[in-house]
């Protein structure tokens, strides 16, 4: 403990105080006292002998502490140097001498911390590009999670794919984007886009823009480093500088095109812009995909979801066939056509369970008065209608008079707060020798 | 004389076979047909010439009572013309031949729709009669006196 505190005491000295105490001790010390003896011709004692030689013990107990903390320093760079696997480097200089050792350890050390330093700015840079790469990823998901969790709560798809428009813009800090896609049976553009006005949009879809894009079958790059002229006509139409065009792709077939610019000089994209276009053009081309399903099932659809009787759409093409049918056989086809007056407000004021269970029993109503034969539809949320096979206008209002009163009978017993209802029939062929024909007679009649 | 509704007792078929017009198998042939292939059972007869449109005329003049008219010569005035729309006359193939008072006399292919009928006294508010007359006679007067 005591060696301890004498150490931690003189290693808060200078290594150059304590070479001067040193010195001090082995030399100038025994050789004043020899001095003073010899001056004044004193014999040397034992006693000062003594003293002599602990006096230059010191001394040289201070040198060597001077040393061993040289030593303890050149060790512990060695053993740094181990650690940084340069041992071998060293070994190979053929230097013996540790003080010029440690310089060169010095040197070697100081060179490597300036190379870590180095190395350390670029990986931060590099984590600072990859932390961006990061975010910009999330955002990629996260928007095309948001575009299907919209598309699953049954959000119209082309706002759906206006959102990503707006996000793509976002994400890859683009001055605009033009999505459309090509329908190619009823030969029609669906377009999509943000930050252009429509009129720039609607000059680039021309057929003969269209056909030149037609040509680019994967993504394709025009910036400082890729220039084509065959693409200038984007640059003349949307006023871009540079500007990426990305097929959408839906089972091997080109069904539309992505188009990002911005008008920034001397500008190159990089290799993300292009990854993250790619991902959304594939993302929506699912959506697309879907979007046209939907179309289908919904063509497809011939029942109301309610009541369960023909819809609208299946209901008129039944009118229109029965009026072919009647035509060819020289008979009537009567058309009639119940009406719930001022049905929005009745809506508001009723709970939507109870509309419901009104609506189904009007329907029971219906079916329990019509013929077998004869065809029952809703052709709007207010509006029932009745085909009556073979029967003249006549015929239909005695019908349609019959089948008001039933209604009136059971709204009077049964609901308190009972809508009014407006009925209408037109018959092929005196009111028209169409669907389209008969509906407008029926809607003027409910006009008044 | 006002138009009444005619009791419907036999069809148009077993009548022409009652009359010896057509046989049962022929009869047979023609239902068939309409079931395949859809159309007026008396066109169907006339397009297999089992019998002539006249003599189909004849046998439903004779059974329910309706005068027989060949239109062929007759001169129909605007005035007549113009109570029924061409569309109407076109889809029940009649045709209105001359108006006395408050009777609209009518010349029909098929005087047994009484929906047709009942249609002609919505249009016109007149009385209607009826008289009988070959469905291809009703059509050429129809392009004749019906001018777009």
């Amino acid at each position: 403990m005591k060696d301890d505190k004498k150490i931690s005491s003189l290693s808060k000295i200078s290594l150059k105080r304590r070479l001067c105490v040193a010195f001090t001790f082995a030399t100038f010390a025994p050789i004043a006292l020899i001095f003073y003896y010899i001056i004044n011709s004193y014999r040397i004692s034992v006693l000062a002998i003594y003293v002599l030689i602990s006096v230059i013990l010191v001394g040289w107990w201070f040198v060597f502490e001077v040393f061993s903390s040289v030593i303890k320093i050149y060790n512990k760079t060695q053993e740094t140097l181990r650690h940084i696997k340069d041992h071998d480097t060293l070994g190979n200089i053929g230097i013996k001498n540790e003080v010029e050792r440690l310089d060169v350890v010095f040197n070697m050390l100081s060179s490597k911390v300036k190379e870590s330093v180095e190395e350390l700015k670029i990986v931060s840079s590099k984590t600072e590009e990859l932390s961006r790469a990061i975010a910009q990823k999330v955002k990629v998901f996260s928007s095309i999670l948001e575009a299907n969790s919209l598309f699953s709560k049954g959000a119209p798809s082309e706002d759906i794919l206006q959102f990503l428009t707006e996000r793509l813009r976002g994400i890859i800090q683009v001055n605009i984007v033009v999505i459309f896609f090509v329908r190619e049976i009823e030969g029609k553009y669906y377009n999509f886009f943000s930050g252009i006005n429509e009129d720039k949009v609607l000059n680039l879809l021309t057929n003969e823009n269209i056909n030149k894009l037609k040509s680019v079958i994967t993504t394709r790059i025009i910036d400082k480093n890729n220039r084509d002229d065959k693409f200038l006509f984007v640059d003349e139409i949307l006023g871009t500088k540079n500007f990426i065009i990305q097929p959408i792709y839906l089972r091997d077939n080109i069904v539309g095109f992505i188009i990002v610019g911005n008008y920034l000089d001397d500008f190159a994209f990089s290799d993300d812009d292009s990854e993250v276009i790619n991902l959304f053009s594939y993302n929506m081309s699912i959506l697309w995909e879907r979007k046209n399903l939907y179309k289908k099932v919904e063509d497809l659809e011939i029942f109301d979801p309610l009541t369960g009787i023909y819809n609208e759409k299946f209901f008129l093409n039944r009118l229109e066939e029965e009026i072919k049918r009647a035509t060819t056989y020289q008979r009537p086809c009567g058309l009639l056509v119940v009406e719930i007056v001022n049905y929005n407000e009745y809506k508001q004021k009723m709970a939507l369970l109870e509309l419901e269970k009104l609506l189904k029993k009007l329907v029971g109503i219906f079916k329990n008065n019509i013929r077998p034969i004869d065809i029952l539809g809703r052709l709007r949320e207010d509006r029932f209608g009745v085909i009556l096979i073979e029967r003249n206008r006549r015929q239909s209002q005695h019908m349609g008079t019959r089948l008001k009163e039933i209604i009136y009978n059971f709204l009077e017993e049964n609901i308190a707060l009972a809508p009014q209802i407006k009925l209408a029939v037109a018959e092929n062929p005196i009111d028209g020798t169409n669907s389209q024909q008969l509906l407008e007679c029926i809607h003027t009649q409910l006009k008044k | 004389m006002r138009f009444r509704k005619k009791k419907i007792e036999k069809l148009l078929g077993e009548i022409l076979v009652e009359k010896n017009i057509i046989t049962s198998e022929q009869l047979k042939e023609v239902l068939d047909t309409q079931a395949k292939e859809g159309g007026l059972i008396g066109e169907i007869i006339v397009n297999k010439k089992f019998a002539t449109e006249e003599e189909i005329a004849q046998c439903i003049s004779f059974q329910y009572g309706f005068p027989f008219l060949p239109l062929e010569n007759y001169d129909i005035p605007q005035e007549v013309i113009k109570l029924i729309p061409k569309n109407v006359a076109h889809h029940y193939c009649l045709i209105p031949i001359d108006k006395i008072g408050n009777t609209l006399t009518v010349a029909m292919a098929n005087p047994l729709n009484m929906e047709a009928v009942e249609d002609l006294e919505d249009i016109t508010s007149l009385n209607i009669q009826i008289f009988i007359s070959t469905s291809s006679d009703v059509r050429k007067a129809i392009a004749r006196f019906y001018k777009d």
